[in-house]
């Protein structure tokens, strides 16, 4: 039986409609990302599922239950808000037993389950502080222990690692995933930073004004993007605009701005028609030659701008016919290889191209971010 | 053995009886129940009666237009009122804005005592301030004695613009130090990197983003001024506002009842219209007025900005605040001891003379002013929950603005309508009538306060705690009342203060002299001279040393827990 | 204390970046570029300038800060015509300027928009270009993509270095984000508990970083124990519980106790291998992060490594529970003494 379940279910507040006909699975102890720009509806959908507000149309259902008219009191999943919202007036033991008293513990069994559970998030030796006197990634710490108390199966977060310092994220990704797998929860973390998704994720769902673009395994969604947002949302992706030239079984040919010419291993669209190609930035190989090359879907250009970025090195070209490519590689292979200015060819191989119907709002609108 | 016994089945008792409320709150039905009861308690005993008492008795207004002088004298005491508290309110913001920003800005030492100081004409009760500043100001013990003089402004205009200026004073520097401390300074250091002098910064940001709070002390000043009784009748001598004129009216008896009642009417219902219509203008049209900040003067502002000349206003400043607003408030203080001094506090305590009746008044005040509190908080919380998490959604600022009512109008034209409307029910005896005057110009202190400190609390805390399992009675009980009993406490002192305090209200309800409350009886004392100065004093000293006394008492509570 | 003894030297149109962990003092350090703040002890010099005496509004210094600080009560247009404005500057100078700047920026669209209207982007991109438009050659920015998306920081990233370069300003950027540092940054300051701990290049501080504690703020490391035992050839040959491993890093410590450190990528992965210097392993956990794979892996000797290789046909073969054989190539493993607080100390960020 799945563990969560939403089916066409829709929110509105006011006139801007922040989920809208959703419908999705979570399986029992399964670890989903829900991926999405700020304003997608994600946090609404956590405050959903939790009960905190309640679904204009559509059903939410919990282990099976239908769990429309149930309040958060008795839905029994552990919610982690955003700033974690810590009880600033009693202490660090005092917030974790919270729940289990509310919930007619006993005083000494709710304690005895309180100092387990600091125990499990290493928070035990600070039982008698308060939250504000503890650092940002113990106070996270904090919240989930007070989450997980009553023995919620269910963990919903919202921007777990948000309020962390960069490096702290980095190292902290990986304990909130090992936390739930050895506990057994169904968790559903919340956030906008893709590649936290990638590596804490089962399973991915990317939001984007209330609705599901695309969900599926960190590879599928980011080898097999089923549109524009989701490619440029989901790692680094570069983007031609054009239209078919030619189709035969086997594949298309797509024009590109001034004259170049792309080889796809796909059969997409009618001749004319306005399309997308999209290529990630580590597919784009760059060859040296300052001969005419033979071959196909070699673009030549010339390197605009080297980038370190520690483990990697980040190109960026301008080809001769006025697109721009970032080509990313190891550091080991590229750095130093080739200079600001040099004359080279881009590689691009046909079966790493992937095409779009063209946006109706142009694909600048589409790839706006700001 | 047993006694401990029966002691646990006692508190597992209480702690089941808290467990079933807390089950309850959950239930809808409970919940609209007590919503619904804090907003009937609110019309049918704050908001309606007042109106319904004016407009049932509109009628007997006629009376007055027989009678062109007295109609005269009338309309000048109430053009009197707005024009007195608007100067009052200007000059006030004026003066006392640069107080609040020496509070909240400066590292001098004697902040902290100015700060202090600040809080005293807030704790004596005004009718004391009235009976202080006019020792201070026009009798030879005071300010005129130093000069060898008999008087040195004697009861009238320039008297009452004095007290009023002292006592909204607090009002306006408490509002602003609470808004400069919520504001970002980030703002203004954004600004001077931008090349802005500190001066400029400040006129053109820091003043703009502070309009809200500049707006509402303004009202708050005027309404005090405009509201204020006791101590007024006290100073006012020839010269008469609205809330003066009812006051004689009341007492005078060379004028048929049906005229009295006329007149009552008549300028309490244009007191009330014409207070909550101005109110109601300011607080929509204030917002628009922009600040001049369309031209600079760089180098103006660059020398506005000196230290000599921040000096030079800060000492104005506080020159201004101390022989107006503080001496005058803590003057009381000498004859006040002198009194102890010659035997007049063993009068005190027998009851001799005059003193049974001034116990009995105190004692009267004391029991209306503790019952007042007690019905603004319990029917006063679901009301500021309400207005706090907008549970009635659109209609909620409707039913805001209404709370705020019961402080814009005149309270002794409050009283009067009141009066006017339980005095058809013959049973109800006048204690009753002084219980819900008090109880009405008091409920928006309370509402007001605690709403404003439940909405600073995250709404994600109580979503937090509902979805751990916690019942809505148990998060207000666990989790809301400890982050707000600071402000609780305080909102809960401001309205037994200022119960103590009210006089105005209290004239209007108690017509017979048993009814009259403390601030009433020691009105009649002074201006009809029926006790002495050294019983004045003394009465006047018992009567703050009261309301200190519970103010003390509060804080230590407070401080303890 | 929030800085000390901190001695710093910008060059002209750098672009800066100050990196560590919160509390370390690096917006002390901006604030007081800027006279925010005083120090207690020091000079600033700003140019040639001495301005430690100089009020806030005389620096002529470019300030964004972290919570941006759009005046609310403002539109964009008279947000950003506000430091002309201010400096008495004649309207029709001010207008020219802030209309040249709001193109720049592509906020022409905004500009009777009020802050609260705006999203992050767009109201980063007009705290910069109110910082900028009076004509500042210095440019300080305190955590200004902080509040932003991920892909939102990403992408403008790059705006402020090319705005930065194209106008040939000098920037000082206080980041937590070492990612970000090092894709915009000409040079970086690393801080840590208000002292600086190193300053390099991105390259520098990625490839041959000088203290352990950039090695493990800036990118990922590895970090093993263990003891220098001889040289070999021209190596030297170190003992990491029980296996040796050989680095071309030159050392001359005092004690024996060393720590060697080496990047996860740069760590070679095989199924197996005949080659010598070989270390056998177990794959304990294996991330796909898009472009690259970052596996788990626990060594003979009982280390636990990170190793992350590029996405290919080979390294996708690689799952939980294999054997493996891992190169630790001797030019990448680098040698540091180990630090007499503790490893463990001596590279938290926390």
């Amino acid at each position: 039986m799945p563990g969560i379940r939403l089916v066409k279910v829709t929110k509105r507040y006011g006139d801007v409609t922040a989920i809208r006909n959703l419908s999705l699975e979570i399986g029992d102890g399964e670890y989903v990302c829900v991926l999405g720009p700020t304003g997608s509806g994600k946090t609404t959908l956590l405050k959903l599922i939790a009960g905190i507000v309640k679904p204009d149309s559509g059903e939410i259902y919990i282990d099976g239950r239908l769990v429309n008219n149930v309040p958060p009191q008795e839905r029994n999943v552990a919610y982690v808000p955003q700033y974690y919202a810590l009880f600033p007036h009693i202490s660090v033991i005092d917030n974790v037993a919270f729940g289990p008293l509310s919930r007619g513990v006993s005083r000494e069994e709710a304690y005895k389950v309180s100092m387990q559970m600091l125990e499990m998030t290493r928070l035990a030796w600070r039982a008698n502080s308060f939250p504000h006197e503890l650092s940002g990634g113990m106070q996270q710490r904090l919240a989930l222990a007070r989450g997980l108390a009553s023995g919620a199966k269910i963990l919903l977060l919202d921007e777990p690692l948000g309020a962390l310092d960069a490096r702290l994220r980095v190292e902290l990704r990986y304990k909130l995933r090992e936390m739930a797998k050895e506990n057994n929860l169904t968790t559903i973390h919340v956030t906008h930073d893709q590649e936290e998704a990638m590596i804490v994720a089962d399973r991915i769902i990317v939001l984007r004004n209330g609705e599901i673009q695309q969900e599926g395994p960190p590879s599928q969604i980011y080898n097999e993007p089923k549109n524009i947002f989701v490619a440029h949302f989901v790692g680094g992706a570069n983007f031609f605009e054009g239209f078919v030239a030619e189709t035969d079984q086997n594949g298309s040919w797509i024009q590109l701005r001034n004259g170049f010419v792309l080889r796809i291993n796909e059969v997409f669209g009618s001749v004319g028609e306005r399309v997308v190609v999209m290529v990630r930035e580590e597919k784009a190989t760059i060859i040296r030659g300052a001969k005419k090359r033979e071959g196909i879907n070699l673009l030549p250009g010339t390197i605009e701008w080297v980038s370190f970025l520690g483990d990697f090195v980040s190109y960026s070209i301008i080809l001769d016919n006025g697109d721009r490519v970032n080509s990313k590689m190891p550091t080991i292979i590229g750095v130093g290889r080739f200079r600001v200015g040099e004359r080279v060819y881009v590689h691009l191989r046909p079966e790493d191209l992937r095409i779009y119907p063209y946006p109706p709002h142009g694909l600048y609108k589409e790839l706006e971010v700001i | 053995m047993e006694k401990q016994h029966s002691i646990k089945k006692d508190y597992n008792a209480m702690y089941n009886l808290i467990r079933k409320l807390d089950d309850l709150s959950s239930r809808n039905s409970i919940k609209c129940l007590v919503y619904a009861s804090s907003i009937i308690f609110f019309l049918t005993l704050i908001l309606l009666p007042p109106i319904l008492g004016i407009l049932e008795n509109i009628g007997q207004v006629e009376a007055i237009f027989h009678e062109p002088r007295l109609l005269s004298s009338a309309n000048a005491a109430i053009i009197n009122s707005f024009i007195m508290a608007f100067t009052v309110a200007t000059l006030d913001l004026v003066t006392a804005l640069p107080l609040a920003w020496f509070i909240v800005r400066s590292r001098s030492k004697i902040v902290h005592f100015i700060d202090t100081l600040v809080d005293i004409p807030f704790l004596i009760p005004t009718a004391a301030l009235g009976y202080s500043s006019l020792r201070f100001w026009s009798s030879k013990s005071g300010l005129p004695g130093i000069f060898g003089l008999e008087t040195l402004i004697s009861p009238g205009f320039t008297l009452v613009l004095l007290l009023h200026f002292a006592f909204s004073y607090p009002v306006i520097v408490r509002v602003m130090v609470g808004e400069l401390l919520n504001y970002k300074e980030v703002y203004e250091v954004a600004a001077r990197t931008l090349g802005a002098s500190p001066f400029t910064a400040v006129r053109t940001i820091t003043l703009p983003l502070l309009k809200p709070g500049i707006i509402a002390s303004f009202l708050l000043a005027f309404a005090r001024s405009l509201s204020e009784t006791g101590a007024t009748v006290m100073v006012a001598g020839p010269w008469e506002n609205g809330p003066i004129f009812l006051f004689r009216v009341i007492d005078r008896t060379d004028i048929p009842a049906f005229l009295k009642n006329g007149i009552l009417v008549y300028v309490s219902s244009i007191l009330i219209l014409t207070s909550t219509i101005i109110f109601f203008l300011i607080g929509l049209l204030a917002p628009k007025i922009k600040f001049p900040i369309r031209r600079v003067f760089p180098s103006i502002d660059r020398n506005l900005s000196r230290s000599e000349i921040i000096r030079f206003r800060n000492g104005l400043t506080l020159l201004i605040f101390l022989s107006i607003v503080v001496a005058p408030s803590i003057f009381i203080a000498l004859p006040m001891i002198n009194a102890l001094l010659d035997g007049t506090l063993g009068d005190a305590v027998a009851g001799l003379g005059p003193w049974g009746e001034f116990w009995h008044g105190m004692l009267l005040s004391y029991i209306i002013s503790l019952l007042s509190t007690l019905l603004n908080i319990i029917f006063g919380l679901p009301a500021s929950i309400l207005i706090a998490r907008r549970k009635l959604g659109r209609a909620t600022s409707i039913f805001k603005a209404l709370t705020s009512v019961p402080i814009i109008v005149p309270s002794i034209a409050l009283g009067t309508s009141l009066k006017l409307y339980w005095g058809r029910y013959p049973f109800i005896h006048e204690f009753w009538v002084l219980l819900f005057s008090h109880t009405t110009i008091t409920y928006t202190y309370f509402v007001e306060s605690m709403a404003a400190a439940i909405e600073s609390i995250p709404l994600e805390i109580e979503e937090v705690a509902s979805t751990l399992g916690a019942k809505p009675l148990t998060i207000f009980r666990k989790i809301t009342l400890p982050l707000t009993k600071y402000s609780g406490f305080s909102g809960a002192v401001l309205v037994f203060t200022r119960a103590l305090g009210e006089t105005g209200a209290a004239k209007a309800a108690a017509r017979s002299r048993e009814s009259w409350t403390l601030p009433i009886l020691l009105v009649d004392w002074i201006v009809n001279k029926r006790a002495t100065e050294s019983q004045s004093a003394l009465g006047i000293g018992l009567y703050i040393i009261s309301s200190f006394i519970i103010l003390l008492v509060l804080r230590l509570l407070t401080r303890r827990k | 204390m929030a800085a000390k003894n901190v001695n710093l030297q910008v060059e002209d149109r750098e672009y800066l970046c100050i990196i560590g962990p919160s509390g370390c003092g690096k917006t002390t350090l901006i604030k007081c570029i800027a006279g925010i703040i005083e120090p207690d002890e020091g000079e600033i010099y700003i140019g040639d300038r001495l301005v430690n005496k100089l009020p806030i509004e005389d620096r002529g210094v470019g300030y964004v800060f972290q919570e941006i600080a759009l005046f609310p009560h403002m539109n964009v247009y008279d947000n950003v015509c506000y430091g002309p404005f201010v400096k008495g500057w004649s309207i029709s100078r001010v207008e020219n300027l802030v209309k040249e700047m709001l193109n720049m920026m592509g906020l022409q669209d905004r500009v009777r928009d009020h802050p609260d209207e705006l999203s992050g982007g767009a109201k980063q991109k007009t705290a910069v270009a109110r910082a900028l438009v009076s004509g500042s050659r210095l440019l300080l920015l305190d955590e200004p993509l902080g509040a932003l998306d991920a892909k939102v920081r990403r992408v403008l990233r790059y705006e402020l270095r090319r705005l930065v370069k194209d106008l040939g300003l000098t920037a000082i950027h206080v980041t937590h984000d070492q990612e970000e540092a090092m894709s915009i940054a000409d040079r970086i300051v690393v801080m840590r508990a208000g002292e600086v701990v190193e300053v390099g290049t991105p390259f520098e501080l990625y490839m041959r970083p000088k203290k352990l504690f950039t090695a493990n703020f800036v990118g990922e490391a590895n970090f093993l124990v263990g003891d220098l035992v001889g040289e070999e050839d021209d190596c030297v040959k170190i003992d990491v519980n029980g296996k040796i491993l050989y680095s071309k890093c030159k050392v001359n410590f005092e004690d024996n106790r060393i720590v060697a450190v080496i990047r996860p990528e740069f760590i070679i992965m095989r199924k197996s291998t005949s080659l010598k210097e070989v270390w056998k392993g177990e794959v304990r956990g294996k991330v796909f992060l898009g472009s690259s794979i970052r596996f788990e892996v626990q060594m003979e000797n009982g280390s636990l490594v990170a190793v992350k290789r590029p996405v290919s046909p080979e390294t996708l073969r690689f799952n939980v529970g294999d054997s493996v054989s891992l190169i630790l190539p001797r030019e990448f493993l680098l040698l540091y003494p180990y630090p007499k607080e503790g490893l463990e100390r001596a590279i938290s960020i926390e």
